[in-house]
């Protein structure tokens, strides 16, 4: 027999009396560790997808909505520039590189997307199989692509049109998969990658795509890239650039600011929704502190009426020899041993949410959170129950401590 | 040798009934009836001594040590490790089997538990076939049974019993008193009997009334 064993049963015995304290514990955990998840996996997704974009250009609209749509793809574009009215600002010396992204058609709700090998290259992407796309209608798909269409390098993709009279053109050629990606966890997984010529449907640029089989070093590329765009007509939804210092922002906004175009910084706009968020996240934390404090009064409660009930036990302890101390240290330890319950009900309720906001998400944006990760900050999370059960206690205990046996054994009588 | 001694004990509750006690002794081995009519002090006698208060004036003397001078703490550690008390109404730890209570002493003065020594107690009570019962499985009869067994586990000098049949009916009472009077003889242990219960007055041929 010891202080740990005999606090562990008194604490189970009647476990069920304390079941408000525990359920509202766990409620209250719960939320906290959805928030904690939620928050860490989507900054972690966002950062993954900013990665080594500083700056995108498109057409003028919602700077959010230039963001979403074409560095996490999950939103409609703004719309289309000219390419060469672009031109003006991705040959600014200011500019260190730039991946253009056209965009086409759809296969089985997977974007296609017009661009240059660069793209991949940008997000360290690595090959499951097959090559990256060379030619046009040449494609290279992710690996969300890959599993969710079955498709494998050799498939033939047949593209549906998408709402825009452009798309109707080219929807009847098939393109060709050469290559499957492998996973990235960023938006690149669901996209299906294609030379910039498929999407603008047209053959004669073969010449060009010429500078973009380079694929060994991005440097070399964008030199290759620099001036080699041309064609008045070719339309091109957004480029992704890395600018070379950091007034470069200020300066080619100052260039665009006359044109139909717009540049948008992904960091500022993830921060400004961050912040819209934010006030959401507030209100949920507080309701969740809020949930915790009265679990922590419920199992106060709970803890202040067993300890009448069990005052005979209690002075026995005393009278066979017990410490007055051993009482309170009792009382303390049996909180605890009632928040682990909340606690792992907590984790539990956690995770369920986790899979269902998962799910949802999956089907929104074929794109997932991973439910069954340990944050480091639920560790914390497991510390606050114990002191919460420690502070729900003290009293309790204090009393505990102070109980006049020999009343309550005349009491007997 | 000389277990229990006391020596003109008083005790005045505040505001209530005071109290002057007759000296008793008890010898190692023995027994002592202390018996007497409600509202003559009986529990404040077995409070006093066993040590869980202290009296005003006059002394008690527990195996050789005066335990009225001790402090606090020194009395609780001196009562666990030499006084085994059986109580009226026998209260246990409910959340623990028969086992698991008959381990608390031991736990509470450091000592280590002693097994075989549990099971021959239970089996002398006719209780080993309820060791692994929980407490709120047994009847009133075999409680009284368990809370003794508990009241020897430390192997005590002075073993007190206030009102110990005073609950059960006339078979139990006779049977807990044989059983007391036996397990206090072959542990050793003086044995001293608080009660109002006249019924088992005959029993004892060295009682102090009250």
């Amino acid at each position: 027999m010891n202080l740990w064993r005999l606090a562990r049963r008194n604490a189970y015995y009647k476990w069920n009396q304390a079941l408000l304290g525990i359920l509202l514990l766990g409620f209250g955990v719960g939320l906290i560790s959805v928030l904690i998840l939620g928050q860490s996996q989507l900054e972690d997704k966002l950062r993954r997808n900013i990665r080594n974009v500083d700056l995108v250009l498109g057409a003028k609209g919602s700077g959010l909505q230039l963001i979403l749509a074409n560095v996490y793809h999950i939103d409609a574009p703004t719309g289309n520039i000219n390419k060469a009215d672009a031109s003006r600002i991705i040959k600014n010396p200011l500019v260190e590189a730039y991946v253009p992204l056209a965009y086409g058609d759809n296969y089985r709700g997977f974007r296609i997307v017009g661009t240059t090998t660069l793209y991949p290259q940008w997000y360290e992407m690595k090959l499951l199989s097959g090559v990256l796309f060379d030619k046009p209608f040449e494609v290279t798909i992710g690996a969300e692509v890959a599993s969710a269409t079955g498709a494998q390098v050799g498939a033939l993709l047949i593209s549906a049109h998408t709402e825009d009279e452009q798309g109707a053109k080219h929807d009847a050629h098939p393109l060709q998969v050469v290559g499957v990606m492998a996973p990235c966890d960023c938006a690149l997984d669901r996209l299906v990658l294609t030379p910039l010529e498929t999407v603008w449907g047209t053959h004669e640029l073969e010449e060009e795509h010429a500078n973009f089989e380079i694929e060994d070093s991005s440097d070399v590329s964008v030199e290759m890239l620099h001036g080699k765009e041309g064609g008045a007509n070719e339309e091109v939804t957004a480029y992704l650039i890395r600018k070379r210092s950091p007034m470069a922002a200020m300066m080619l906004n100052n260039i665009v600011r006359n044109s139909n175009m717009q540049l948008a910084d992904p960091a500022i706009e993830m921060n400004r929704l961050n912040k819209g968020f934010g006030i959401g996240k507030e209100v949920i934390t507080g309701l969740a502190v809020l949930i915790m404090l009265m679990s922590g009064i419920s199992l106060f409660i709970y803890l202040y009426q067993t300890m009448k009930e069990r005052r005979y036990e209690l002075a026995l302890l005393r009278v066979m020899g017990g410490k007055r101390n051993i009482l309170f240290r009792l009382i303390l330890l049996e909180s605890v041993f009632l928040t682990i319950p909340g606690f792992i009900l907590g984790i539990v309720i956690s995770r369920i949410s986790m899979l269902v906001l998962s799910t949802l998400m999956h089907q929104a944006f074929h794109d997932s959170f991973n439910p069954w990760t340990v944050d480091i900050s639920e560790l914390w999370l497991f510390f606050c129950c114990l002191l919460l059960g420690i502070s729900a206690a003290i009293l309790p205990a204090w009393r505990a401590m102070r109980i006049d046996i020999n009343k309550i054994l005349s009491n007997d009588q | 040798m000389m277990i229990l001694q006391t020596k003109s004990l008083r005790f005045a509750y505040q505001n209530g009934p005071s109290f002057n006690f007759p000296d008793v002794v008890c010898e190692q081995s023995e027994h002592l009836l202390i018996i007497g009519k409600s509202g003559k002090g009986k529990t404040t006698f077995m409070q006093l001594i066993g040590g869980l208060m202290k009296p005003h004036s006059g002394e008690v003397w527990v195996a050789g040590s005066s335990i009225s001078e001790m402090s606090d703490a020194a009395m609780d550690e001196f009562r666990g490790k030499e006084i085994g008390i059986v109580f009226q109404v026998p209260h246990f730890v409910e959340s623990l089997s028969v086992k698991e209570n008959l381990m608390l002493p031991a736990w509470l003065n450091g000592k280590n538990f002693d097994e075989k020594f549990m099971s021959d107690l239970l089996e002398r009570l006719g209780m080993l076939h309820k060791v692994d019962k929980m407490i709120g499985q047994l009847s009133s009869g075999e409680k009284q049974r368990i809370a003794l067994a508990r009241a020897l586990m430390n192997q005590p000098k002075l073993l007190l019993a206030d009102e110990p049949t005073s609950a059960l009916d006339d078979e139990n009472a006779t049977e807990v008193i044989s059983l007391l009077e036996e397990t206090a003889k072959e542990t050793g242990a003086a044995l001293v009997i608080v009660t109002h219960d006249f019924r088992i007055k005959n029993r004892f041929n060295h009682h102090v009334t009250l």
